[in-house]
């Protein structure tokens, strides 16, 4: 087999391993689908050929985020389009609602309530603290690879991490004191 | 003597797997002994498990998906034959 065929086979592996970490990273940033899906599908058009320089210890994830960050920096230069300005697009979170069906209705729909109170909350946050929220806490990454990605001190991350969560918090809180309707109550 | 204050940073660090060696040794000896640290590591670790309840928060459109695999299994692809070494 070539070293070509074995590019394309880890970025076969990739494309399914990376693709939702990848495009939940690009909705963070463009808060619009149809940008999101472009940027998604630009990054790979620049990894794929790149793929079979990698070394077999490299991180395939957060390299992949890197270009895709770079692409998204690009085009916001070209626009001359400050981030906190992009439109939010209602429409961006009408996927599929990650529920359980498998659990007790009002489970599910108590579930399903909190993860729009959850999007909702992270679309408030400016764009660098989305970003943060979504490398850290949904991604998983380390301080190290966040500082990396985003090019700064490791103590930026750590401090605006802290600022991140701090407004998420603020923001949560006065969600989850809404009338939230309790078990029992309200019909059925 | 290090106070709360000193251990708020600390909780979110460990929470993250950022802390290290005798630094953890010492926040969990900490903790043991103090119960309004307790309430924020608590709080902390909630708001951690509310996020991660949450994900993914997008899910990718079959359409992407279709296209991301077109570019990068070729052999995916309906013009291309079946798996073969080349």
């Amino acid at each position: 087999m070539s070293s070509e065929q074995n590019g394309l086979d880890t970025a076969g592996v990739a494309s399914v391993e990376y693709l939702g970490a990848l495009y939940n990273y690009a909705m963070i940033l463009t808060r619009n689908q149809a940008e999101a899906e472009d940027l998604v599908q630009e990054t790979y058009l620049r990894a794929i050929p790149a793929m079979q320089r990698l070394r077999a210890d490299s991180n395939i994830k957060s390299w992949l985020f890197r270009i895709l960050r770079n692409i998204w920096l690009n085009q916001l230069r070209k626009l001359k389009t400050d981030p906190q300005l992009v439109h939010i697009d209602a429409d961006g979170t009408s996927a599929d609602e990650p529920i359980d069906s498998g659990k007790h209705s009002y489970d599910a729909y108590v579930s399903k309530l909190e993860i729009k109170q959850v999007r909702a909350a992270i679309e408030q946050l400016p764009t660098e603290f989305r970003e943060i929220i979504l490398l850290r806490e949904f991604e998983e990454l380390s301080y190290q690879e966040i500082a990396a990605l985003l090019d700064c001190p490791a103590g930026t991350v750590m401090s605006r991490l802290a600022r991140a969560r701090s407004k998420l918090r603020v923001i949560l809180s006065s969600a989850f004191t809404g009338p939230v309707p309790s078990h029992g109550q309200g019909g059925k | 003597m290090k106070d709360c204050g000193d251990y708020s940073g600390a909780i979110r660090l460990y929470l993250d797997s950022e802390l290290h060696g005798p630094r953890i040794i010492e926040l969990r000896a900490h903790l043991e002994r103090c119960p309004a640290c307790c309430q924020v590591l608590e709080a902390e670790e909630e708001l951690s498990c509310l996020l991660k309840r949450a994900k993914p928060l997008y899910s990718v459109p079959d359409s992407l998906k279709k296209r991301i695999q077109q570019m990068t299994i070729p052999d995916l692809s309906p013009d291309m034959p079946p798996n073969k070494d080349r």
